[in-house]
């Protein structure tokens, strides 16, 4: 047998989208990947407040008529720092966040490969620091946002392939098994 | 009648006549040969001296015959021709009449004689080789083909189903077919006909992964949109280049299955694709001065030269 029998894998993505693969993405599709995590964010601070409404509560059940007041700034630095962890552990494990594998996107680094810990810091950091430098990609000839101007790197079309189908080409090497 | 031979293609001759009873004993063939020679030596001179008599003495006799059979001053009537006339003609009668009756004797001592001696005959040759010496048995065959229609008669003499069972019989048809049928080009060609992973594709993907590449299929519609009206707005002519050379699509192997180098040779071919196209363009147009657009192009270069390092 064969190291690498060749076998014809029914490709999951759908032929309109196969020659985008490994393009960068343009504008549209990466706002509706950054809403989509602004909004899981947002969720997260709000889900946070009715927690802590809800202890509150728990432990003084008198409190329940007034809701305790959160000021803006700290509310806007939990934000921040939950962005920018968020961002981070995304760029370096899988380099998607939930909004890019939803829209089928990949964050890449300068050589086309996962990014290192540190630039995936800084660029969570930059994202969420500046997120109006995602515009600049309508703008770039390379669709490119300022952030990936700054730190070279690139954010690809790469659907995501669930690993169900996967599977099913790999019948010729389980049944050697 | 001998075309087998000379068409000189069949098998050497053999003897096709048997031997038959043995011949004369020894002791009575030596005398008998010592008389046949006595009398043939005694024979010659006797037979040549009355064959000379009789050529000398013929013109003679034929004349006195003459004389003899019509005499002069005889009537006609009463002479010994007329006399020998009519016992020819009565004895023509005689004969044609006898010969009708001859020939039924004869029919009958045929019928006797024939079964006879054609079973003499047969018994003494090889009637087998002997046919397939002399006669030319493709020509026989081929004019048979020729007359009859040999597939009308195999569909109603032949049990084709008897045939064809007692083949199968004979043989391991899964055996042959592996040996002598590329059943992997046959599966393939199969598999380019009916487009099984789009099927398998179609299938496994569910309501919701169509509602998700649609929307992935339309945000990419409204990225190529707006870059074309940013494009126009700033007068670009030439075309983006989007290709991520060297990115790498097999990364996430191990979280989200393996499809290793399935799309790097397609990135690079559209990344070449798109500078080539771009460099038309530009060219076309000649908006941009030679020198920027090679201080452009070789910036680019060097990037991507970066990023396959």
């Amino acid at each position: 047998m064969p190291e690498h029998p060749v076998v014809r894998r029914p490709d999951p993505i759908p032929p309109a989208a196969r020659p985008l693969q490994g393009l960068r993405a343009g504008v549209v599709s990466r706002t509706i990947a950054g809403g989509i995590d602004y909004a899981i964010i947002t969720a997260v601070v709000f889900g946070t407040y009715i927690a802590i409404v809800v202890v509150r509560f728990l432990v003084d059940p008198r409190s329940a008529g007034e809701l305790p007041t959160v000021p803006l700034a700290i509310a806007l630095v939990y934000g921040f720092a939950l962005m920018v962890l968020y961002l981070w552990a995304a760029f370096a494990t899988t380099g998607r966040t939930i909004g890019d594998r939803v829209m089928g996107l990949r964050v890449v680094g300068r050589k086309g490969t996962r990014m290192r810990w540190w630039g995936a810091f800084v660029r969570a950091v930059f994202c969420t620091a500046f997120p109006i430098g995602l515009f600049w990609c309508a703008v770039s000839r390379e669709n490119r946002s300022v952030q990936d101007i700054v730190l070279r790197t690139s954010v690809i079309h790469h659907w995501p392939v669930p690993p169900v189908v996967d599977s099913l080409s790999d019948v010729d090497q389980r049944s050697a098994l | 009648m001998s075309d087998a031979q000379d068409t000189g293609t069949s098998a050497p001759l053999v003897p096709v006549v048997k031997p038959g009873a043995p011949g004369l004993p020894s002791y009575v063939q030596g005398p008998l040969d010592v008389a046949l020679g006595t009398s043939v030596v005694v024979a010659r001179p006797v037979v040549g001296v009355t064959v000379a008599l009789v050529r000398a003495f013929t013109p003679l006799a034929r004349d006195t015959v003459a004389l003899v059979a019509r005499p002069p001053l005889v009537p006609a009537h009463l002479t010994p021709a007329a006399w020998a006339e009519a016992l020819a003609a009565h004895g023509r009668t005689v004969r044609v009449a006898g010969t009708e009756d001859l020939e039924v004797a004869g029919g009958e001592a045929l019928d006797v004689v024939i079964p006879t001696v054609l079973e003499r005959v047969l018994d003494r040759i090889d009637l087998t080789e002997l046919v397939l010496q002399r006669v030319d048995l493709e020509r026989i065959v081929g004019a048979v083909l020729d007359r009859m229609d040999l597939t009308e008669v195999v569909l109603e003499r032949v049990e084709l189903g008897r045939v064809i069972n007692g083949a199968l019989d004979q043989i391991d048809l899964n055996d042959l077919v592996r040996s002598r049928v590329d059943l992997a080009s046959i599966a393939e060609e199969v598999i380019d006909d009916v487009d099984l992973p789009e099927i398998i594709r179609d299938s496994t993907t569910g309501v919701a992964g169509a509602v998700v590449d649609g929307t992935r299929l339309r945000a990419v519609e409204g990225d190529e949109l707006v870059n074309r009206l940013v494009d126009r707005i700033l007068l670009r002519r030439k075309a983006r280049r989007t290709a991520a050379a060297g990115a790498s699509l097999d990364e996430d192997t191990t979280l989200f299955g393996a499809r290793p180098g399935e799309y790097a040779e397609r990135i690079e071919e559209t990344a070449q694709r798109q500078r080539a196209e771009s460099e038309r363009e530009a060219h076309e147009h000649h908006d941009v001065p030679d020198e920027a657009r090679a201080a452009d192009d070789t910036a680019d270069d060097t990037a991507e030269g970066e990023t396959r390092a």
